[in-house]
């Protein structure tokens, strides 16, 4: 940290022989450190002294990619989910080939925040790179299975742990939950559609103990969140869409 | 770097600061002899006398081993303020929370400074944090000038962070406290990323268990804003575990009327008080409305008008002794033999 002072403060060197140039190498040393000591709080500063630095662009690149990994991570952690799509999306592409491992790390925690973005790894990049465990997360995302989707994230519970990524996949479940009724939607082909539908399709996919009032403050929380254009008429049991596209896209959503 | 200090002391209390209490009228009303309670320099009763706690100052020289309690010792303390001082009767209770926290915070200090550690310790550890999250709940409707929540959950916090250190460095562990300790710990800190990583990256033994599954539940559906959920489940909370968490429930009030205000908004349709009533476990439909007027949705005839436009933020509500709490209250800590074996043993991990 000390070390890392000296590098920054160093204003008066010329550019070539600048101390700065130093900074980006120190920076992440230090985030591997907070980030093994679970304080990523102390990253802020770090990175708002790189952020105020007009070397940015200049250092190395492969500095720039673990520069670019660590800030991406911190992003997914304060649920900043587009920039942390940016910061890992460059990380990934500039990271070198044959860096198998480093691509394969990025991607850990690339995938899950573009899922919640509502862009679905193929089989195929997940194989390449040994991550199928999120293939079992994928497919009952997409069809709306919350039962599979639990179960899945409970097979591979210790992974995720691992990789701190366990809570973020948490979030999937509004996702899930927002595919399951937009299928039940699509089905009815009705803009006003019954709250009962809902519970039932809920007990098909295996949540036993749902009830209508849950089902509705499950939809409450996606109007909410403005993935569904609608509102819920208690008199009527129903919910009312709105004639185009009630179900935001999830890739538009910010 | 000096060794460990090791305590000498017998007593609650060591016998310099009885004498020095005695002598400057600093006694308390719970450690005077009660022969001699009513005369202007009372005598202190040795089986009532619980060491103070004063900060640790700057330049004051290391305590003796004299005025040091040993572990054993530590033990009966607790013991007896659990058993003696909080099932007390005929004094205001917010006065019994100010001497039995203080003194909870001297024993806790005598274990800091002589680095005491094992299994005794973490039991120590667990019945103050039971104290601090009862009195959080048995106290809410005291004036802040009385009791204030804030300081009392700072203790429990600092506590529970403590006793995790303690729990995870025993030979042998401690399973049923520690699985309390967890559920307990995730509760108190309800929504707080730092608690739940702490709680999943504990062993498989810990996690498993009914109690801290069903203190994870209620996290979850916290964070997810699922609030027909969340009551479901905090019905069904062992009563600890319902004082950990009854500080965060105005928040999901909160969040339910939000959530409500925006899925519900309609200018001409309500929704039925007497509906909601039972979903966020209200007393009566009037709490309803007052909750409901607080955030300027209108109330007319029994329905709520749930405006987008018209919600406003408010601050939150303070925390009450909801009839729910009362009736879990009532089974679990209504006689005084009752409160005290919930304080000194917990009930059991089965959740009730």
């Amino acid at each position: 940290m000390g070390a890392f002072r000296i590098c920054a403060s160093d204003n008066r060197a010329q550019s070539a022989d600048s101390k700065k140039w130093g900074m980006l190498n120190l920076i992440n040393q230090l985030f591997k450190i907070y980030f093994k000591i679970n304080k990523l709080h102390l990253c802020k500063p770090l990175i708002r002294a790189v952020d105020n630095s007009n070397f940015k662009e200049h250092f190395s690149l492969s500095q720039q990619v673990t520069y670019k990994y660590y800030v991406g991570r911190k992003a997914m952690f304060d649920s900043d989910f587009k920039g942390a799509d940016d910061y890992l999306s460059y990380a990934f592409q500039h990271c070198h080939i044959m860096s198998r491992r480093n691509k394969r790390m990025i991607l850990i925690y690339l995938t899950p925040v573009k899922m919640l973005l509502g862009y679905m790894p193929s089989v195929s990049l997940l194989q390449k790179y040994d991550l199928l465990q999120f293939a079992d997360i994928v497919s009952p995302v997409r069809q709306g299975n919350l039962l599979q989707l639990n179960e899945a994230l409970i097979k591979h519970e210790a992974f995720f742990i691992k990789c701190g990524i366990y809570l973020i996949l948490e979030k999937l479940k509004i996702i899930t939950y927002r595919n399951l009724f937009k299928k039940v939607y699509l089905i009815l082909k009705t803009h006003q559609l019954s709250v009962d539908a809902f519970t039932s399709a809920l007990r098909i996919m295996g949540v036993d103990d749902i009830d209508n009032d849950e089902a509705q403050c499950l939809i409450a929380n996606l109007i909410y969140e403005g993935k569904i254009k609608g509102y819920i008429s208690y008199q009527h049991q129903k919910l009312v869409v709105s004639k185009q596209m009630p179900f935001v896209p999830l890739t538009s959503l910010k | 770097m000096h060794n460990n200090v090791v305590g000498t002391c017998e007593f609650m209390c060591p016998t310099t600061e009885i004498q020095m209490r005695e002598r400057e009228n600093l006694l308390h009303t719970f450690e005077v002899l009660e022969s001699r309670e009513k005369m202007k320099r009372p005598r202190a009763d040795r089986s009532k006398a619980v060491k103070e706690f004063t900060r640790s100052a700057a330049g004051r020289s290391d305590p003796r081993p004299s005025d040091l309690r040993p572990t054993s010792v530590l033990v009966k303390t607790v013991d007896y303020l659990l058993e003696r001082i909080v099932p007390k009767q005929d004094v205001k209770w917010h006065k019994i929370y100010d001497f039995v926290a203080d003194r909870l915070r001297s024993v806790r200090q005598d274990i800091v400074i002589q680095r005491l550690a094992g299994p005794e310790i973490c039991l120590v550890f667990i019945k103050c944090i039971r104290f601090y999250l009862y009195a959080a709940y048995r106290l809410c409707e005291v004036p802040v000038s009385l009791f204030d929540p804030h300081l009392n959950g700072r203790q429990a916090i600092e506590c529970m962070k403590a006793s995790l250190l303690h729990f995870s460095s025993l030979e042998v562990p401690l399973l049923a406290e520690l699985q309390e300790l967890e559920s307990l710990y995730l509760l108190f800190n309800l929504g707080s990323l730092d608690a739940l990583m702490h709680v999943y990256e504990s062993s498989a033994d810990v996690r498993s268990c009914a109690r801290v599954q069903l203190a994870l539940a209620v996290n979850e559906t916290y964070l997810a804003g699922n609030y027909v959920r969340f009551f479901r489940l905090v019905k069904k909370l062992h009563f600890l575990d319902l004082c950990a968490v009854h500080r965060h429930i105005p928040q999901m009030h909160n969040l339910a009327l939000n959530r409500m205000s925006v899925a519900y908004n309609s200018k001409i349709h309500g929704y039925p008080m007497e509906h909601l009533r039972p979903l966020l476990m209200l007393d009566s439909t009037d709490k309803v409305a007052e909750l409901c007027m607080r955030h300027n949705l209108l109330v007319k005839e029994g329905q709520i008008y749930f405006l987008k436009a018209a919600w406003k933020e408010s601050g939150l509500a303070n925390p009450v002794k909801w009839i729910f709490c009362q009736e879990k209250d009532r089974k679990t800590a209504q006689t005084s033999m009752q409160l005290v074996q919930l304080l000194l043993i917990g009930g059991s991990t089965a959740v009730s």
